[in-house]
């Protein structure tokens, strides 16, 4: 960025966002720090990690909560937090920010027609699968959904009128909606928002474009090395698991090109550590060590969310939160379900610390 | 010795034997249902709270593993991939032959003990909502489902099965009973209350619609309880199946030597009671 767009960028960001960035950061100073996790790991029942969260901004959603505890409930009341702050930024926000928030929200409205066709797949009820979905990715129409029986079905009947469209290719389908097609149909379109979201930021451009880039382009990473990994022993061809990689990233296109022949981790391990971020990442997994990769990569991906605090007048901030937020709840899930299982010696292999 | 002394000392030892064998099974069982709880925790921390969760359950869920007695001892019968079956996915343990095929449930495997999990053979705690919910599912009775082109010929048998093997339960503290009406299969001997299996099925080898399957001649086979959760699914989940597939068989085993302790037992008991 040159010195003037520098400049414009500082003066003119406060006068439509200046708000919305101070709330967000508000909001962030509400994220349960190293002492508060050490404290939730010394709770013996669901029943004391309710009551320490109870003084955590997550009280208001946890107070009324009735016994017995379960850690879908936890993790529920812990959702409904975050649902009801990016709400308020969603309902405040101008444009083009709303638009970005928008966007920040299209992989749930995926994970949520993946749901409710699936769940329509094994006969279960809309009204219940409905209930379930994540609230950041409703849309009108998305009970339509249980109504389609192949994917040109999908498109022409539900999705053509929701943010979701663009994503599906011009070669659609016939083929019925099986387990294969629903996993490929998730990944294809993932992968077609990731890349559209990689657009929009780098259209916004400034220090907006600069942030989220680094931020997509490891979300890709990541998501590529993930497909990877699950689809050893699969069906899935080697051919279809490249298609389901983004087109951009890190590891774009070489480190993609030998993920897609990996057959066993040794060989996925091996191609990653080509890549220079991720050799540090990897050399802290010892062989074989597949179990500690997700932690890994979440700790780094935390890592760069929290730094794009370090700087000011950009919309990165937003998208940090929200991970961040999401991460907090996938920790308090890990400790609620170790301390359900009685298996508090194993808690730490799954806390991603924030602070 | 006396033969008699002889023989029963044998049986005295082959009794602490088989009540060994089954404090050994329990533990194995203990440990192998303890690592899967937290295999599926894993699993739903890597994929999302939301992908792992009782709502991908099927509405209607078919067994893909039943329990079958040769009359002397419980084995496990499991569905042959080869078989139509609503999902392409390989059930976990299968052979060549067709329909239900015997899966080896003496010796439980700790082959799939995940890498890090905790070796402490104490009693696992309560598992967690989806644990729980998974561990129901592996037990949950194989509904009556509408055989193809005579559905409701086959689900009017199969309610009548269950009907009688019922009243038999209720007439009969047997194990093999209870068994068979928790999970909604044959008792390996028609609904003969409290007698003995006729043993149509072969000596528990694999058998393809054969005596006891004949109920089951028409339903399409399970699908892999794995695909339930898409296609891509986590490493850590497949370890949970595995351990979830070797806490049944480690159940089973138990059962079978909780059985000869009971043998051994009454047999003692009416040696010392004849002697008397």
């Amino acid at each position: 960025m040159s010195f003037g767009e520098d400049t414009s960028e500082m003066c003119l960001f406060n006068v439509k966002d200046g708000f919305l960035e101070a709330v967000v950061r508000g909001y962030k100073l509400g994220l349960l720090t190293t002492s508060d996790y050490n404290n939730l790991c010394q709770c013996e029942t669901l029943e004391d990690i309710k009551l320490y969260l109870t003084g955590t901004d997550y009280g208001p959603f946890l107070a009324n909560e009735p016994s017995p505890m379960h850690t879908t409930t936890l993790v529920d009341c812990c959702t409904r937090k975050l649902v009801a702050d990016w709400r308020y930024l969603r309902e405040n926000a101008g444009e083009p920010m709303g638009r970005f928030l928008d966007y920040c929200t299209y992989g749930h409205m995926i994970d949520n027609v993946v749901l409710i066709v699936t769940g329509t797949l094994h006969e279960r009820d809309v009204q219940e699968l409905l209930e379930k979905c994540n609230p950041l990715g409703m849309f009108d129409a998305i009970a339509s959904l249980a109504v389609a029986q192949n994917m040109r079905d999908l498109y022409r009947l539900v999705l053509v009128d929701t943010p979701l469209a663009p994503y599906f290719s011009d070669n659609l389908t016939s083929e019925d909606l099986d387990e294969m097609n629903i996993e490929v149909m998730r990944n294809t379109l993932y992968k077609a928002y990731l890349d559209d979201f990689a657009s929009f930021v780098h259209r916004v451009g400034g220090t907006t474009g600069e942030i989220m880039s680094e931020l997509l382009s490891f979300e890709a990473d990541r998501r590529a090395l993930n497909i990877t990994l699950n689809s050893i022993g699969s069906e899935l061809t080697r051919d279809d698991r490249r298609k389901l990689y983004a087109n951009f990233g890190l590891l774009y296109p070489h480190g993609q090109a030998e993920l897609a022949v990996a057959e066993d981790f040794d060989q996925i391990r091996s191609a990653m550590e080509k890549c220079p971020p991720y050799q540090a990442i990897f050399s802290r997994l010892g062989l074989g060590e597949t179990q500690m990769l997700d932690k890994i990569m979440y700790e780094e991906e935390v890592r760069q969310l929290v730094n794009t605090f370090e700087q000011q007048f950009h919309y990165g901030v937003f998208y940090a939160y929200m991970r961040l937020r999401e991460q907090e709840i996938r920790n308090v899930m890990w400790i609620a379900e170790c301390v359900a299982q009685d298996q508090k010696a194993r808690v730490q292999d799954g806390i991603v610390f924030t602070f | 010795m006396t033969d008699s002394g002889q023989q029963g000392d044998d049986a005295f030892v082959a009794t602490l034997d088989a009540a060994q064998e089954y404090l050994a099974a329990q533990a194995a069982l203990a440990e192998a249902l303890r690592a899967g709880f937290l295999s599926l925790a894993q699993a739903r921390y890597s994929m999302g709270a939301d992908r792992v969760s009782a709502l991908q359950f099927p509405s209607h869920m078919r067994a893909s593993t039943r329990l079958r007695s040769d009359g002397v001892e419980l084995s496990l019968a499991v569905a042959d991939p080869a078989a139509p079956s609503t999902s392409a996915q390989p059930s976990p343990a299968s052979s060549a032959s067709g329909g239900w095929a015997k899966a080896d449930a003496e010796a439980p495997a700790a082959a799939h003990s995940s890498n890090g999990s905790d070796n402490r053979s104490s009693g696992g705690g309560g598992g967690g909502e989806a644990g729980q919910a998974a561990h129901g599912a592996a037990i949950i009775p194989a509904a009556p489902v509408a055989a193809q082109g005579g559905g409701a010929a086959a689900a009017e048998g199969l309610d009548a099965q269950l009907q009688r093997l019922r009243l038999a339960a209720q007439e009969s503290d047997g194990i093999l009973q209870s068994l068979a009406v928790k999970y909604g299969c044959s008792d390996g001997g028609g609904a003969n209350a409290g007698g003995r299996p006729d043993g149509s099925g072969g000596g528990g080898g694999g058998g393809s619609g054969a005596g006891e399957d004949d109920d089951y001649a028409e339903v399409p086979a399970p699908g892999r309880p794995l695909s339930w959760f898409g296609s891509l699914v986590a490493p850590s989940l497949r370890e949970a199946e595995a351990q979830f597939s070797d806490a049944l068989s480690a159940a089973v085993a138990a059962a079978n030597a909780q059985r000869r302790v009971r043998a051994g037992a009454d047999g003692l008991r009416g040696s010392v009671g004849g002697g008397a």
